[in-house]
């Protein structure tokens, strides 16, 4: 039994492989655009303009009342409904993440910002910096220790939440691993190997941001 | 001779409540003001007025001239002209001391490296400063923190110096080195305006004091006369207050004592 499960692994392993490159595809494609959309969002939401902080205020309350796996269904099924636009499974996963990672990343990097002290502002500005200039090379950098820590979190729990992508058909790691289980019955076996394939990309991080959290708390 | 900061009628409110009112002020190339008066008399609001920090919301406030209030005024450009140290330093505390001086010198005047870093270097020896160069903010005391926000400043080759309450945070035995270095400032005939709780500063830096009081100028005249002889009851009551009348220096010749 051993060894045959053992063979089994090893056999399956190409097929694992592939649906694991779906799966780490759409994370860290999740990861990249939840990134550049969260730190634009929180870069909006601390200039302060009313009627843009109501506008991101709905687009966050939309995304942390709906539950991921709803916003997966409405898009994929829904767009061909109502806007006849059918995306592809993978960039439907792909764009549903990155709206709900954009959104809980640009509230850590609105946090981060609003934790400054208001006269990091008025000095960048005093010597003539553009907003541009002020935000990359005085606010950003001084924010980045306070927000990465709670955003390599996110990362993990992006990582993790992409598995939902299975149910609009994406065909990931735990896609591949249920196929595995419907023809061979081992279902010990495979889940054990998804649980140590999450637990191995997901737990050095986790590490990592507490790490980064003690080191930058003392400094 | 033409001033060169002028503020007329200027007005500027919080919400309904009047900061600045009815404001006339010229002050000429070269001059050294110092605004005095009680906390929220609007004397630091004022000057963040003049650096585009807080909007104005009437009146005139010209530069060189040059109209600020118009809503097509570059502030980018103003700033540069317009130098402005504040209370708590304010240092970008994740740069060095020569890259938080030669952040405004290569990103916003676009100059050459060497150029900028050689001036840099210079004014940081001359406020006795230059072995600090690479340093944090964070390992430095305060005292050395302001005069190097004090430095940031003039690396933009202001035409004035706005000096927000400098000394106000410090400890008490750093403010005369803070002190010191407005006052070489002065002698060079940079235009500075000042507001100080430094009485005996005030005295020996100014050519001119003006007196505020919620929110307008009750007087402005020379020091001598400000300080020997008040005119208006509020500045006399100011005074007082700094028990200064009491214990004047004899000879306030330019120099602190």
């Amino acid at each position: 039994m051993a060894s045959s499960g053992l063979e089994l692994l090893l056999v399956s392993l190409p097929q694992l492989g592939k649906g694991a490159a779906q799966t780490l595809a759409i994370s860290g494609l999740g990861i990249v655009f939840s990134t550049v959309g969260g730190v634009l969002y929180g870069v909006l939401a601390s200039l302060n303009l009313r009627s843009l902080n109501l506008l991101l205020r709905v687009y966050l309350e939309l995304f942390r009342a709906i539950p991921v796996l709803v916003w997966l269904y409405l898009l994929f099924f829904g767009l061909p409904i109502f806007f006849a636009l059918s995306i592809p499974s993978f960039w439907c996963a792909v764009l549903v993440l990155s709206l709900w990672g954009a959104s809980e990343v640009g509230e850590v990097v609105r946090g981060a910002l609003r934790s400054l002290p208001r006269g990091q502002r008025e000095a960048g500005l005093s010597i003539g910096l553009g907003a541009w200039q002020l935000y990359g090379y005085v606010l950003l950098p001084q924010a980045l220790k306070r927000m990465t820590p709670p955003t390599i979190n996110i990362y993990t729990r992006i990582i993790k939440t992409s598995s939902l992508a299975v149910l609009i058909g994406v065909v990931d790691v735990i896609k591949v691993g249920q196929q595995i289980i419907e023809r061979t019955y081992e279902s010990v076996l495979i889940y054990g190997a998804l649980f140590l394939f999450f637990f191995f990309i997901c737990y050095p991080l986790s590490a990592a941001s507490r790490a980064l959290e003690r080191r930058w708390t003392h400094a | 001779m033409s001033a060169l900061i002028e503020f007329k009628g200027f007005n500027k409110s919080f919400g309904k409540h009047p900061v600045l009112n009815n404001i006339d002020l010229k002050v000429r190339s070269g001059e050294v003001v110092v605004i005095l008066g009680p906390s929220g008399c609007g004397k630091s609001t004022l000057l963040r007025c003049l650096n585009g920090l807080e909007s104005a919301d009437g009146g005139h406030l010209r530069l060189a001239g040059e109209e600020l209030l118009d809503p097509r005024t570059d502030w980018r450009q103003v700033r540069q002209r317009v130098g402005m140290v504040f209370q708590s330093y304010h240092l970008f505390g994740h740069m060095t001391v020569l890259d938080n001086l030669l952040l405004g010198p290569l990103k916003v005047q676009k100059r050459e490296r060497r150029e900028a870093r050689a001036q840099a270097e210079a004014l940081l020896a001359r406020v006795g400063l230059l072995d600090k160069r690479d340093a944090y903010p964070r390992e430095l005391s305060g005292g050395q923190q302001q005069r190097i926000a004090i430095v940031r400043s003039l690396c933009m080759n202001p035409e004035v110096m706005l000096f927000d309450e400098v000394t106000a945070a410090l400890d008490p035995e750093m403010v005369k080195e803070v002190l010191q270095v407005i006052q070489d400032l002065a002698r060079e005939g940079m235009t500075l305006l000042i507001v100080t709780h430094e009485m005996a500063f005030a005295r020996a830096v100014a050519d001119r004091i003006v007196f505020m009081e919620a929110g307008r100028i009750l007087e402005q005249r020379d020091p001598e006369s400000f300080f020997t002889n008040p005119q208006t009851a509020r500045a006399q009551q100011f005074l007082e207050k700094f028990s200064f009348v009491e214990n004047l220096p004899t000879l306030p010749a330019k120099e602190l004592s």
